[in-house]
């Protein structure tokens, strides 16, 4: 997991679980990837253990994102992120 | 939650299930084909498939879709249940517990057990017909709904328009779902096998702030349109593990003519409706035969409109529900190590009041002894559980064994609600099992015999439970041929057990078959006559502080007894000798 500023984006990579036991600790760094009020691309390249709490988690850093009127989105995620995404009607999250 | 806690209470629940199946399917084959033992098969497959899902064990799911297809076939009355189907439903069901095994990593997929299910899902399917066909059902080895396509893909027919022919879900799951371990997304995935999804649509509801979200808590809202062969209740049913956690709505549509809800207020709305086109698009733009569909189509089967056929069977499993609580096996053996500490404790106290001559405090003590050994007595009572259900699993052994074996078995049980210690019931099915077969395959004589001897064809097995005298006997019992003493006595002497001139009592004789090594089969064969079993029957009946023994007349039938104690848990003290007399050892 880690934060780095890009082409004035923060890329927030996320480790290889985001799920109901991770979120709680994955909160820390979603307030540090937009307290700096700009584009977030999250990272997921790494993330092999995603279930329908990681998701609400992705959802709910878009809505922080848009409420201080920055964009975010998904970049490189597997195919069990993909396929939950889908499910859920919520592909076009899926970014760069 | 824990995980693997979950999977053992999904793998117990699941276990039980394939129980109820087998034994509802054998009931049928008895002659007793009642609705309800049809609803309880259906209820079984599909709560496997259901909980199957939300563990992602997605061969589990494929298959049972077959299963709970068939079954609901058969209880709309669509499909007769034949004698053939039964068969069938009954190594589908071994399948099913394979196929868990192999989810949890124990077993590994070997080329038989791909043939073999490859054999059952074309009987399931030649039963199904045509509106069934297993391509359009998901594959055991492809994720059912969870596959690449996914919900949002585009549906492989389109709905006939006109009337209402789909329904507009919208499902706002409560914040407690995440903290009882279940997973929103598992039942948007396991919604979407159910029919052809043509959109779907989700957001977060009163999220609130950054500072304030509780990432633990769910906030998610999902809204769709489904098509396909399911009704209202079907949705329903496959909400019902959390039908007290979410807002369920559940209103039918024209799925042609919906588009994405404008009336949800979301951070998301601009957000393009998904596979919107794809619904509208005429059945006949639609592509004939995708590849590999991710989800059923409108021609697979709708699974569990549980309820209104099901309403007084939901009902016993609510009340059941209330009725028995499932506890830890170790939770409950702490319990019983307490309370026997507690006992200790207890006499040491009596002891003390004993030695003080303190009335008041021998009154005390008394009142408390008489407390604890009830409090010891329930506990104890807690581990004692009916082995019904141990006896009603020889009801398969015997159903397969003699068709193997070309008999003609009736079992007959009796005393199944005997009671007796967890521990117990769970050591002795193996030596069960071991004079089950052995009555079957040796003692009960062929028909051909059996007509020789003047007896019916249709051999009697008795499996018998009782209270007696503290213990707890359990009898197998045969109308066979019985034991052969003078072949077991040269059996004996040729294998060097007793030298030829001993002089040995008929029940001396009759025990000479517990000796290892020992048989008086004339023949192998692969259930038994390898000499191998009654010694093993005889050690672990010992291990369990029991004991066997035989009965058996030439010609009439052999009678084994297995006398057990009530319980393993807590002994008040040991008897002994001691020079000419017994003494109580607390």
């Amino acid at each position: 997991m880690s934060l780095e500023l890009t082409d004035g984006r923060v890329v927030w990579t996320l480790p290889s679980e985001v799920n109901i036991y991770s979120v709680a600790e994955l909160k820390t760094s979603m307030n540090a990837a937009l307290v700096q009020k700009r584009d977030v691309v999250c990272q997921m390249k790494q993330v092999e253990d995603f279930d329908g709490a990681g998701l609400q988690f992705l959802m709910a850093g878009r809505e922080f994102a848009a409420q201080q009127n920055c964009g975010f989105a998904v970049s490189k995620p597997g195919p069990d992120v993909v396929d939950a995404l889908q499910a859920m009607g919520l592909s076009n999250m899926i970014g760069e | 939650m824990n995980l693997d806690a979950a999977l053992a209470a999904f793998e117990d629940e699941a276990r039980e299930l394939l129980t109820d199946m087998e034994s509802s399917l054998l009931s049928i084959e008895g002659g007793q084909a009642e609705a309800g033992a049809i609803n309880a098969i259906f209820r079984a497959a599909h709560t496997i498939k259901g909980s199957s899902g939300m563990f992602g064990l997605d061969s589990v799911v494929a298959f049972t879709h077959h299963v709970e297809s068939l079954m609901d076939d058969v209880r709309n009355g669509t499909t007769q249940l034949t004698t053939e189907m039964v068969s069938l439903l009954l190594k589908c069901g071994d399948h099913i517990g394979f196929l868990i095994n192999e989810a949890l990593g124990r077993v590994p997929r070997g080329e038989t057990e791909a043939q073999r299910e490859t054999v059952l899902l074309a009987g399931l399917a030649a039963f199904l017909g045509d509106a069934h066909a297993p391509a359009d059902a998901p594959h055991a080895n492809e994720a059912p709904a969870a596959g690449s396509g996914g919900p949002s893909q585009p549906a492989p027919t389109a709905p006939s328009g006109g009337d209402n022919d789909g329904f507009h879900v919208r499902v706002h799951f409560g914040t407690g779902v995440f903290g009882e371990g279940m997973d929103p997304l598992s039942f948007i995935r396991y919604l979407a096998t159910l029919g052809t999804v043509h959109w779907v649509h989700s957001d977060l509801v009163e999220l609130g702030t950054m500072e304030t979200f509780d990432p633990e808590a769910c906030y998610i809202r999902t809204e769709l349109v489904i098509s396909g062969k399911l009704d209202e209740d079907s949705i329903r049913a496959a909400f019902e593990f959390i039908e007290d956690q979410c807002d369920l709505t559940i209103t039918p549509c024209v799925c042609a003519l919906t588009t994405e809800p404008g009336s949800v207020p979301s951070a998301t709305a601009t957000e393009p409706a998904q596979a919107v086109t794809a619904a509208a698009t005429p059945a006949a733009a639609a592509p004939p035969k995708p590849a590999a569909p991710a989800v059923p189509t409108a021609g697979a089967k709708a699974a569990a409109p549980a309820v209104p056929a099901d309403s007084g069977a939901k009902a016993d499993a609510k009340s059941a529900d209330n009725k028995f609580l499932r506890v830890e096996a170790d939770k409950l053996d702490q319990l019983i190590n307490l309370i026997g500490e507690l006992v200790i404790a207890g006499a040491s106290s009596t002891l003390i009041a004993n030695s003080l001559r303190s009335q008041e405090m021998m009154e005390a003590t008394s009142n408390v002894s008489t407390l604890v050994e009830a409090i010891r007595d329930t506990a104890l009572n807690l581990r004692m559980v009916q082995i019904g259900a141990t006896f009603s699993r020889f009801q398969r052994v015997v159903r397969d064994l003699s068709q193997e074996l070309g008999k003609e078995i009736d079992l007959q049980i009796s005393g199944a609600d005997t009671e007796l210690d967890k521990s117990v019931v769970e050591k002795i099915a193996d030596p069960l099992t071991h004079l089950v077969r052995n009555s079957l395959d040796h003692g009960i004589e062929s028909r051909e015999r059996r007509i020789e001897a003047g007896k019916s064809v249709v051999g009697i097995l008795q499996l018998h439970a009782y209270h007696e005298s503290g213990s707890i006997v359990i009898e197998v019992a045969d109308d066979g041929g019985g034991l052969n003493l003078d072949k077991i006595k040269a059996k004996a002497i040729e294998r060097g057990l007793i030298t030829p001139n001993a002089s040995l009592t008929p029940r001396e004789i009759q025990n000479l078959i517990f000796e290892p090594g020992f048989s008086t089969a004339d023949a192998v064969t692969n259930l038994s006559g390898r000499g191998v079993g009654m010694d093993v029957v005889r050690q672990n009946i010992q291990s369990l502080r029991g004991t066997i023994e035989l009965d058996s007349e030439l010609g009439v039938g052999t009678i084994t007894r297995i006398r057990l104690p009530l319980t393993l848990a807590i002994i008040d003290g040991f008897l002994v000798g001691v020079g000419d007399g017994p003494t109580w050892c607390p």
